[in-house]
């Protein structure tokens, strides 16, 4: 049994790395995981954030392979600032997590392969979708339930291009995509694929979340980020060339090929006309609407009139903004 | 009772259970609220046996791990005796066994999910590409070690080749490409469970990644603790073949 010692020294070497990486916390500067790659999805963020490094916050930006992973250092106290939905990790974990600003809601569309017209023909049909539990999961589940149908087997794989370039490959024939790739694949694929009417969601895909304590105890670099992000939510929603205007300020993004960044434009007036983003920043509305949705594809455990909104969500970073900004 | 205490039996499970020890403290100093208890993640394994979650992801797991390995396993040793036997075979195959070996098969996933798609096919290949090359290199290997005054023997016996391929060179080569086909269904393990983290997350990768994204760490190690602990029972239960049915010689030696 040579596995032994090496397991021994794999848990001492674990044990090492947590004491390590918890003693090189730095108290100054915000680190922010993101749970993707930074892309054109990301920009509006990254401006807010470029935007209050004006203001004198002082961010750390890092890329996580995985967004479960973003989420586990966010708890283990390696990060301050994730992104996700994490309603069932706050309603599960034991660290004190709360969201404070909603970015994106659950703008998503169900794309099929031509031979399909209606739900009545997905009864059975295999859909590949983002991840387990997450919201496309959630709007399939809702789906099944709203239309009387069942899906097939649920694959994964996740990012919407990725989903869109499989499905233009023909390695799979239904998905549930955001807005610029239903596009895409409209315009690539034409008459090959089919559209299919989707309820109306209101509810949160990427919200901004924290440690309590760190929002606690770091109030004014959270006031300072949450007065970015609410004042360029707005701008951008008014007016979505603004995003482009100040990628080209901060010269953010700029090693990505040329081809995606004259996107950008069209991407963000796309999102905003889809409705993906709210000038208000979430809040307690968003937050119902969370509980409704995320309750209903049995993410969330409870009835959401009981949910609590403060054991969610700290409304204070946002209240404040809006106070200093006016509403 | 100084016997028991120095019995191999006795350490292996004493051994275990100063890794578990350490393991329930870390859990409970808590080095991180990411770390479960031992207990806490026995209590997780339980309940996932239980309520059918991992009988459920284990065939999914297992499905391109045997079919892989399987295959590693004839044509691995199949081209491995060849190139052991032939300077024609090494020279042109082991080049790309050896390349195989050393490339960093996580960064060429992508190729495989381009070549195959997202499918079984994809991550068969990725079991192959982990188990293939120390099958075929041991195997070559263990061929080539066989003491040639043995050969000699042979040949002055007048057996003829196929008699002193299988009654003198595969019976001493044996030892070595075992050894071979145990690291190839440990790589194969391994391959199985980085093909479902890294491609599409099905049976084992998907109670991980699963339960890491609902922070549920209890059961995310147990998925991890339960594909340890098939691993190892699977190399153990390879080692008894071994010993038991093929390598008569070697009983007792355990």
């Amino acid at each position: 049994m040579t596995f032994m010692p090496k397991a021994l020294t794999g848990l001492v070497g674990a044990a090492a790395l947590a004491v390590g990486l918890a003693g090189s916390a730095s108290a100054d500067t915000v680190r922010v995981a993101l749970g993707d790659v930074a892309s054109v999805e990301q920009l509006a963020f990254m401006v807010a954030l470029e935007r209050a490094k004006e203001k004198g916050l002082d961010y750390e930006l890092t890329t996580f392979s995985k967004e479960e992973l973003a989420i586990q250092a966010l708890i283990s106290g390696q990060m301050d600032v994730g992104i996700g939905t994490p309603y069932s990790v706050i309603q599960k974990s034991q660290a004190p997590l709360r969201n404070f600003f909603q970015l994106s809601k659950l703008v998503f569309f169900p794309v099929v392969t031509s031979e399909v017209s209606d739900w009545a023909g997905m009864d059975g049909q295999p859909i590949t979708l983002h991840s387990r539990g997450g919201g496309t999961d959630a709007i399939a589940s809702i789906i099944e339930r709203r239309e009387g149908i069942n899906f097939g087997e649920r694959s994964y794989v996740p990012g919407s291009e990725n989903r869109v370039i499989a499905m233009l490959k023909g390695q799979i024939t239904a998905s549930i995509v955001d807005i610029a790739n239903k596009n895409l694949l409209l315009s690539e694929g034409g008459d090959k694929f089919n559209v299919l009417p989707m309820f109306d969601v209101k509810a949160s895909d990427e919200v901004l979340f924290a440690n309590q304590e760190w929002l606690d105890a770091n109030q004014e670099d959270v006031d300072v980020l949450v007065e970015a992000l609410l004042s360029t939510w707005r701008e951008m929603v008014a007016d979505p060339t603004i995003i482009e205007k100040e990628r080209q300020r901060f010269n953010l993004l700029s090693d990505l090929p040329p081809e995606l960044l004259s996107d950008v434009d069209a991407y963000y007036r796309e999102a905003v006309d889809g409705g993906l983003y709210d000038p208000e920043g979430g809040g307690e509305e968003a937050a119902k609407a969370d509980f409704e949705f995320y309750t209903e594809s049995g993410q969330l455990e409870g009835d959401p009139a009981t949910l609590n909104v403060e054991d969610f969500w700290d409304l204070r970073p946002l209240n404040a903004a809006k106070e200093k900004l006016g509403s | 009772m100084h016997d028991v205490f120095t019995s191999k039996r006795f350490l292996k499970y004493f051994s275990f259970a100063i890794v578990f020890a350490l393991w329930e403290i870390g859990g409970r100093i808590p080095i991180s609220p990411a770390f479960p208890t031992f207990s806490a993640t026995m209590v997780a394994l339980w309940q996932m046996l239980m309520d059918g979650s991992m009988l459920q992801a284990y065939p999914e797991t297992l499905q391109p791990l045997l079919i892989g390995v399987a295959i590693a396993a004839t044509l691995g040793i199949a081209a491995g005796v060849w190139m052991g036997l032939s300077r024609f075979g090494e020279w042109l195959l082991s080049p790309v066994f050896i390349v195989a070996q050393a490339a960093p098969l996580a960064a060429l996933i992508p190729l495989l999910v381009l070549a195959y798609g997202i499918g079984l096919t994809a991550k068969v290949m990725v079991v192959l590409i982990m188990a293939m090359p120390v099958i075929v290199l041991n195997a070559m290997s263990g061929v080539r070690s066989t003491n040639n005054s043995l050969i000699e023997m042979g040949t002055a016996f007048l057996g003829s080749r196929k008699d002193v391929i299988t009654k003198i060179i595969l019976p001493s080569a044996s030892p070595v490409i075992f050894a071979g086909l145990r690291l190839g269904l440990s790589a194969g393990f391994i391959g199985a469970i980085l093909s479902e983290l890294l491609i599409t997350p099905t049976g084992v990768g998907d109670l991980i990644t699963f339960n890491q994204s609902r922070a549920d760490y209890a059961r995310m190690y147990a998925a991890i603790f339960s594909i340890i602990a098939v691993a190892v029972i699977a190399l153990d239960f390879l080692e008894w073949i071994e010993v038991r049915w093929l390598r008569p010689d070697r009983k007792g030696a355990r």
